[in-house]
C-alpha cells in the first residue's frame, strides 16, 4: 500500500522512501530480526530485477572481499547462504538487502544450498514455515536463487565459484553459455560448478557426494591457462583454519563458519584482495554462546508432525 | 534435431553380485518406497525396537555365538586405529589423513572379518555380497566423514545377517544392546579420533549431527523408566544413567563433544524432551526416522541393494 502511494509522488520523493526503507530492513535484519512477508515480497522482486541482469561469470574489480562486513571495498559472497543454521532468513534476507541497497558493490552466487530441493532438507524450508506461518517467503527466496549468478571473475585473474570445475566446461564462454535461471539440476555443467571438489588425485574423479566430480591439479593448470587466471576461489568444504591452499596455491578454499555443527572447532576466514590482487586473510571465531542471559532458554516445542 | 530418447531404465533385480547402489535421481524414491527393501528395514527396526524394550544397555542378554562373532568383527576393527595413529596436522583440511589408512586396512580385511562371521551359517559365499556395507559403515574414505546413511549400511548388514541365519529372534536384544551399542563406541572411537566431519548435519534441525538409530532404540529401553524425559538437556541429570540407555549415553557423547547451551546446539532434542513420556517419543521418532532419514534423497541415494536387501516392490495384497 505505501508503496502504490509512492509511486503517485515524484521520482526523487521514490527513490528517498526506497532507501530508508531499505536501511531500515538492513538495520533489523542485522539485529537479527525478520522483517514483514510483505517486505520480504517486494525485496525479491527488486532483487530478482538486478541479479537477473548479471552473467553467469560476474566481472569484478579489486579491491574485493570475498566471503564476509561493508562498504568500501566490493564485497562477494560464495553462496550456502541457508540451512543448517539457526537464522538463514535473517541472514538470506540482509545479503538481499545489501545487494539492493549497493547493487555494485555487493555480489553473490550461487551455492549448492540455494535449491529448493537442499533446503527442503537442510532446515531452510523448516524454517520459513516455523517463522513466516506458510510456505511463501520460502518461495519467493528460491525463485530469487533461480536468479543468482554461477560465478565471478575478480580483475580477470581469481575465478571464484562455490563448488569446483566441470568436465563439461573448458572455457569462461561456456559458463556464460549456461542456461542458469533453474533449480540446480542433478548433473551436468551447472550442478558441477557447485558441487565439484578439489581432490589430490589426477584427473576426474566420481564425488562421494553424489553429484559434481572430483578434480586434480592438472585440470586446474589446463582451466587456469586456457581462461588467463591463476586462481580459482571456492568454498563448500569445511576447513579447520578457514582457509586453504591446494595444488601449489592455484585453488584456495573459503569457510566462513565458524565452529561448524557447535562441535567442529574450527575458525571463519574471509580473503581480501587489494588493488593489486594481494591477499589478506581476516580470520574469525564463533560468537560467544551465552547461556540464559542473553536470549534465555526458548520454549520447547516438539514437532507436531512425529510428535502430537 | 529430435532430442535422444532416454530409453527407460530396466527395473532392478536381484543378482549374486555385490551390493550395489540403484537409486540415482529423486524420482527413485517412491521405487525404494514400495520396496522390499524398504519394508524389511522398518520391520527391522521395530522388531530390534520391541526387544529393546524396557531393558538397560548394562544388564545381562544370551549372546548367541553369531552375536559373538560379530562383537569380535567390532573389536578387531576398532582395533586396526592402533596400528594408523592420527598424522600430524600441518596441510590438512579437516580430518585426518591417517583415516584413509586405518580405511584401506578395513578394506583389505572386510571380506576375510565377514566369512569369519559367518562361518558356521550356510551362506553361499555371501561375503563378496555384504562387504560393501561393512565398508559403508564406518564412514567415508576420501570426504572423512559420517553420517546416518553410514548408520543406515550398518542396520543393513546386521538385517542381512539376519536373513542368512546368523541371529535367532532371541538375539534381537543383544544386536540392540550388545551388537549396536559397540558399533556405535567404534564410531565415536573414529570420530574422535580421525576428526570426523558430520555427513549431511542438518544442523540444528537434526536430531544429531552423527546418529538417529541410538535415540529410537534407547527411547524405547527407557519406556517405563523414571528417568524423565524433561532432564536429559542437563548433563548433570544424565550422567549417572548412561549406561541404562543408548539414548542417554548418546546425549553423554554430544555434552562431551559440542559446544554452548544444550538448546542451541541440539534444537530437536531440547524440543523433544518436552514430550511426555518414553512411548510417545519411540513412536515420534520413528514417524521422524521414516520422514527425515528414509524419504530423503540426499540418504537414501547411498543406500545398497542386493539379493538379501531387494528394491523388488512388495507384491499387492490381492
Amino acid at each position: 500500500m505505501e508503496t502504490a502511494a509512492a509511486v503517485s509522488e515524484t521520482s526523487a520523493g521514490l527513490v528517498e522512501n526506497t532507501v530508508n526503507d531499505l536501511d531500515k530492513q538492513i538495520q533489523t535484519l542485522m539485529n537479527c530480526e525478520i522483517i514483514s512477508e510483505a517486505e520480504v515480497k517486494s525485496l525479491c522482486a527488486k532483487a530478482k530485477e538486478i541479479l537477473i541482469q548479471e552473467g553467469n561469470v560476474q566481472v569484478i574489480d579489486s579491491p574485493v572481499t570475498v566471503g564476509g562486513q561493508l562498504p568500501y571495498t566490493n564485497y562477494l559472497f560464495l553462496g550456502d547462504f541457508v540451512d543448517r543454521g539457526h537464522y538463514s532468513v535473517e541472514t538470506f534476507l540482509l545479503l538481499l538487502a545489501l545487494k539492493v541497497r549497493y547493487p555494485d558493490r555487493m555480489m553473490l552466487i550461487r551455492g549448492n544450498h540455494e535449491s529448493r530441493q537442499i533446503t527442503q532438507v537442510y532446515g531452510f524450508y523448516d524454517e520459513c514455515v516455523r517463522k513466516y506461518g506458510s510456505p511463501t517467503v520460502w518461495k519467493c527466496c528460491t525463485d530469487v536463487f533461480d536468479c543468482l549468478s554461477l560465478s565471478a571473475v575478480i580483475a580477470g585473474k581469481v575465478f571464484c565459484v562455490h563448488g569446483g570445475l566441470s568436465p563439461s566446461i573448458q572455457t569462461l564462454d561456456e559458463i556464460r553459455a549456461i542456461e542458469r535461471k533453474q533449480e540446480v539440476p542433478h548433473d551436468g555443467a551447472m550442478c558441477d560448478l557447485l558441487w565439484s571438489d578439489p581432490e589430490d588425485a589426477m584427473g576426474w574423479g566420481m564425488s562421494p557426494r553424489g553429484a559434481g566430480y572430483l578434480f586434480g591439479s592438472d585440470v586446474v593448470k589446463m582451466f587456469c591457462e586456457n581462461n588467463g587466471v591463476d586462481l580459482i576461489c571456492r568454498a563448500h568444504q569445511l576447513v579447520m583454519e578457514g582457509y586453504k591452499w591446494h595444488f601449489n596455491e592455484t585453488v584456495l578454499t573459503v569457510w566462513s563458519a565458524p565452529n561448524y555443527c557447535y562441535r567442529c572447532g574450527n575458525v571463519a576466514a574471509i580473503l581480501e584482495l587489494d588493488e593489486d590482487i594481494n591477499k589478506e586473510f581476516s580470520i574469525f571465531e564463533a560468537a560467544p554462546q551465552v547461556g540464559s542471559e542473553n536470549r534465555g532458554a526458548p520454549a520447547k516445542k516438539p514437532l507436531p508432525d512425529y510428535f502430537l | 534435431m529430435e532430442p535422444p530418447t532416454i530409453a527407460p531404465r530396466p527395473s532392478w533385480a536381484p543378482d549374486d553380485g555385490p551390493a550395489a547402489k540403484w537409486i540415482k535421481g529423486p524420482m527413485d524414491l517412491a521405487a525404494w518406497k514400495r520396496s522390499l527393501a524398504h519394508r524389511d528395514y522398518l520391520d527391522f527396526l521395530h522388531r530390534v525396537n520391541d526387544a529393546v524394550a524396557g531393558k538397560k544397555t548394562s544388564q545381562w542378554v544370551p549372546q548367541s555365538p553369531g552375536v559373538q562373532k560379530v562383537m569380535s568383527m567390532l573389536e578387531v576393527i576398532k582395533g586396526y586405529t592402533d596400528k594408523h595413529p592420527p598424522e600430524a596436522e600441518m596441510q590438512q583440511r579437516y580430518g585426518n589423513k591417517a583415516y584413509r589408512k586405518w580405511y584401506a586396512e578395513l578394506t583389505e580385511n572386510a571380506k576375510e572379518l565377514i566369512n569369519d562371521v559367518l562361518e558356521e551359517v550356510e551362506n553361499d559365499g555371501a561375503a563378496a555380497m555384504l562387504e560393501p556395507y561393512l565398508l559403508d559403515s564406518f564412514g567415508n574414505q576420501t570426504r572423512i566423514d559420517y553420517g546416518s546413511g553410514h548408520e543406515a549400511a550398518f542396520i543393513i548388514l546386521l538385517l542381512c545377517f539376519e536373513k542368512i541365519g546368523l541371529f535367532t529372534p532371541e538375539d534381537l536384544p543383544a544386536v540392540g544392546l550388545m551388537i549396536f551399542g559397540e558399533y556405535l563406541r567404534a564410531c565415536r572411537h573414529l570420530q574422535r579420533l580421525y576428526k570426523m566431519e558430520p555427513a549431511g548435519s542438518h544442523g540444528v534441525y537434526s536430531l544429531d549431527d552423527y546418529q538417529f538409530v541410538p535415540f529410537l532404540w534407547g527411547s524405547s529401553q527407557l519406556i517405563g523408566s523414571n528417568f524423565d524425559p524433561n532432564n536429559y538437556p542437563q548433563p548433570e541429570k544424565v550422567q549417572d544413567h548412561d549406561m541404562e540407555s543408548l539414548f542417554l549415553e548418546a546425549i553423554t557423547y554430544i555434552n562431551d563433544t559440542k559446544t554452548g547451551p544444550f538448546y542451541e546446539h541440539s534444537n530437536q532434542l531440547w524440543n523433544i524432551s518436552a514430550v511426555p513420556n518414553w512411548d510417545k517419543i519411540n513412536s515420534g521418532l520413528f514417524k521422524m526416522y521414516e520422514a527425515e532419514v528414509l524419504l530423503k534423497f540426499p540418504v537414501v541415494q547411498h543406500f545398497l541393494f542386493c539379493k538379501y536387501f531387494q528394491l523388488t516392490p512388495v507384491p499387492d495384497e490381492n
